[in-house]
């Protein structure tokens, strides 16, 4: 008795927990039984070892939260060593090796020789694709409910909706820079499809690329509460002669302050390059 | 506690004879889903001219040449009615409800400053007297400039989430009871914090910075800028919206806006409005600057 | 006063609600033009579709344009495709030119040689129609 009447008493401030208003059919009191039936957690014990128990979303792993990568591949996705502004580090490939086609070899190399212009994300600051934003050196916050997820990046406040539904990749889509995402669940590991990617963004900043036949297969891996497994598989036929695949683990941020902020660049670029204007 | 549990299971029961509000997993009212955006944004009175498209009152403009078509074919401005079906909300108040004769309690200085903002607007002086929906920037508050693209609510706990197709926006509303940034935080979005009343998510917003547009008649509001916004879920397919405005550098006290959102049909895609990848707006405002 | 708000209502109920960009500041709408020529490009891209044409004057002067149409997500909705438009179709474009004088211009209306509208929004002018129904969700 004392803890329906206890229930039924919240919230404060003498208001009752759900106000009825106009479209609202139920007699107030029952939408306070309601509310508090719904909350009253069922046989709830004090929490031990809370967080060592993986927490699950309708029953699969909850992935919510702020991740970020902790790798160079930003810069170069393959083995590189350090120049001016560019970190060295390992590549992300597996194999070590991009099979690109032996014009797409060249093209890469042309890209890399204008890379100071003709990086669309540097130069532009233009929507970097997948899988490039996942490992940008700006964190992102994936966004999970049962039905449907999001990941919303920093940089760029590039987003992508995830529908867990199964619908397919619908036709006659325009290009995206971030892609049609497609997922579902293959036991705990989240597995997002991509399509209808448009051909303009770069993997990095070394000028590595690929056409608008791109598919990207992404796969998302708690290997516990604060790491995660991240596998693309990119396939382009039109640009590499077989599948390749690229693996890194992610770093979920732990301080409890952590937060997106902003990462307006071409709000910035347009306040340098603009600023004399008008120029004719 | 037994009797508790009876009487909780019996009013429970009794409940659910009537029609129960569905609820996420974590408590919260469950507003999530996709919805287009009416209203909301409006005139005030004595407006000034709208010098970027005056198209409604100027009749030499372009779209007033009486054939029916604008600027560009109305088709493009459609895409909201598809969304929107036959759906409306009756005797819904949109647009300035607060003062009701909308005369905005402008600081007359600054109503002057943005008059005069208004006139280097067309053609544009500088780049700080562009539009900002012309420059790609976040949105702070909702834009009539959405083109009726459409937005999704997701919930989870501790937060809500609202991911608009415009410009890819998205925006965390956290309902931990965190504490707002600290003031050196200045963000297009700005921090929301939130916390359910019953059936209206009340939504309290700070730390925005001086790059916010309210219309194309207030095409900026100042850094000082509040929100308290109330999203309150109306029905299975509406959800009201109102949000008190308050901006001490520029008016004497808050003001109100409303509008609503609708539910969109089933199957409604999300589509990506990539805006700075294609635009060519200020390249041909200003030509080529000389960087490039 | 009356007469005047029900005016300034009507004009804005009319209006498509084509924002997010300048367009009187830049396209001069004392600078109409009519352009007739082939297609040779359509980028299907937000937050403007953009087309562009060899077009040939009353001179039989070729001349290259690009022109600007409206935002693509909504006519996506509405059942039209970037095949809607295809290089190799001869059209005629209505508009007006951009300020800076370039070979620039909105595209107000854009017509097949039959008469046949693109982008028009009826099922007359051979528009794919409304994709499924408008139901709750």
């Amino acid at each position: 008795m004392t803890a329906l009447r206890a229930a039924v008493a919240k919230p404060s401030r003498n208001k009752p927990a759900i106000s009825c208003n106009r479209a609202c059919m139920r007699p107030s009191w029952c939408a306070a039984v309601v509310w508090a039936v719904s909350v009253l957690p069922a046989g709830a014990q004090p929490s031990e070892k809370a967080s060592t128990a993986p927490r699950l979303i309708a029953g699969r792993p909850d992935l919510n939260g702020i991740w970020q990568a902790l790798n160079t591949a930003a810069w170069d996705i393959e083995d590189h060593v350090g120049q001016l502004g560019v970190p060295p580090g390992l590549g992300v490939v597996e194999g070590n090796e991009l099979p690109y086609q032996p014009w797409a070899a060249k093209k890469r190399e042309e890209n890399a020789a204008q890379r100071k212009t003709s990086d669309p994300a540097e130069s532009d600051c233009f929507l970097p694709g997948v899988p490039h934003a996942t490992y940008l050196p700006y964190p992102f916050e994936i966004v999970q409910t049962p039905a449907r997820m999001a990941i919303r990046y920093e940089f760029a406040h590039a987003l992508r909706t995830i529908p867990l539904d199964g619908s397919p990749h619908p036709d006659g889509l325009p290009d995206a820079w971030m892609g049609d995402s497609r997922g579902h669940w293959e036991g705990a590991t989240l597995v997002v499809d991509v399509r209808n990617l448009d051909e303009r963004t770069w993997f990095d900043q070394a000028g590595n690329f690929h056409s608008d036949a791109l598919h990207v297969v992404e796969r998302y891996s708690l290997t516990d509460s604060d790491h995660m497994l991240y596998e693309a598989t990119v396939e382009d036929p039109k640009v590499f002669t077989r599948p390749w695949k690229m693996r890194m683990p992610l770093y979920r941020l732990v301080d409890p302050k952590a937060t997106l902020l902003e990462y307006e660049c071409v709000f910035y670029l347009q306040e340098q390059r603009y600023k004399n204007a008008p120029f004719h | 506690m037994v009797a508790a549990a009876l009487l909780t299971g019996a009013a429970a029961l009794a409940c659910a004879q009537e029609r129960t509000a569905p609820r996420t997993p974590d408590g919260q009212p469950d507003m999530q889903g996709m919805y287009t955006r009416n209203g909301v944004v409006g005139l005030e009175a004595q407006p000034p001219v709208n010098p970027i498209d005056p198209s409604g009152r100027n009749p030499r403009s372009v779209s007033d040449r009486g054939d029916g078509l604008g600027p560009y074919p109305k088709v493009f401005g459609e895409g909201g009615t598809v969304l929107r079906g036959g759906q409306r909300r009756q005797q819904r108040r949109v647009g300035i409800v607060d003062p009701e004769d909308k005369k905005l309690p402008w600081r007359p200085e600054e109503d002057a400053k943005r008059r005069e903002f208004l006139l280097k607007m067309n053609p544009a002086v500088d780049l700080k007297h562009v539009e900002l929906n012309a420059r790609c920037a976040l949105p702070g508050l909702f834009q009539g400039e959405d083109n009726n693209n459409p937005y999704q609510f997701l919930q989870r706990a501790g937060s809500v989430v609202i991911l608009y197709d415009y410009n890819h926006t998205s925006r965390v509303i956290h309902l931990d009871g965190r504490p707002h940034l600290g003031s050196n935080i200045r963000l297009f979005m700005g921090d929301s914090i939130g916390h359910w009343e019953g059936s209206t998510l009340v939504v309290d917003t700070t730390n925005f910075n001086d790059r916010t547009a309210y219309s194309r008649e207030i095409p900026y509001l100042s850094d000082a800028l509040h929100t308290v916004e109330r999203f309150t879920i109306a029905d299975a397919n509406s959800i009201d919206y109102e949000v008190t405005i308050e901006d001490s550098k520029l008016f004497t006290k808050p003001w109100k806006v409303a509008g609503y959102f609708t539910r969109v049909p089933k199957g409604t895609e999300s589509l990506e409005f990539a805006c700075a990848e294609g635009s060519q707006t200020l390249l041909n405002m200003f030509g080529k600057p000389p960087d490039r | 006063m009356r007469i005047l708000s029900i005016a300034v209502l009507l004009g804005a109920a009319a209006l498509p609600a084509l924002a997010h960009h300048s367009f009187a500041a830049e396209y001069d709408s004392n600078k109409p033009v009519t352009l007739k020529g082939t297609v040779t490009k359509v980028e299907w891209m937000n937050p403007h579709i953009w087309f562009y044409l060899e077009s040939k004057d009353d001179a039989g002067k070729t001349a290259t344009w690009q022109c600007e149409g409206g935002p693509p997500n909504s006519l996506t909705r509405q059942g039209w495709t970037r095949n809607s438009l295809k290089p190799g179709d001869q059209i005629t474009v209505e508009g007006f030119r951009a300020k800076d004088g370039t070979n620039t211009c909105n595209s107000r209306s854009v017509k097949m040689p039959d008469g046949k509208s693109v982008f028009s929004g009826t099922a007359d002018d051979g528009a794919p129609g409304r994709r499924g129904e408008a139901k709750q969700e």
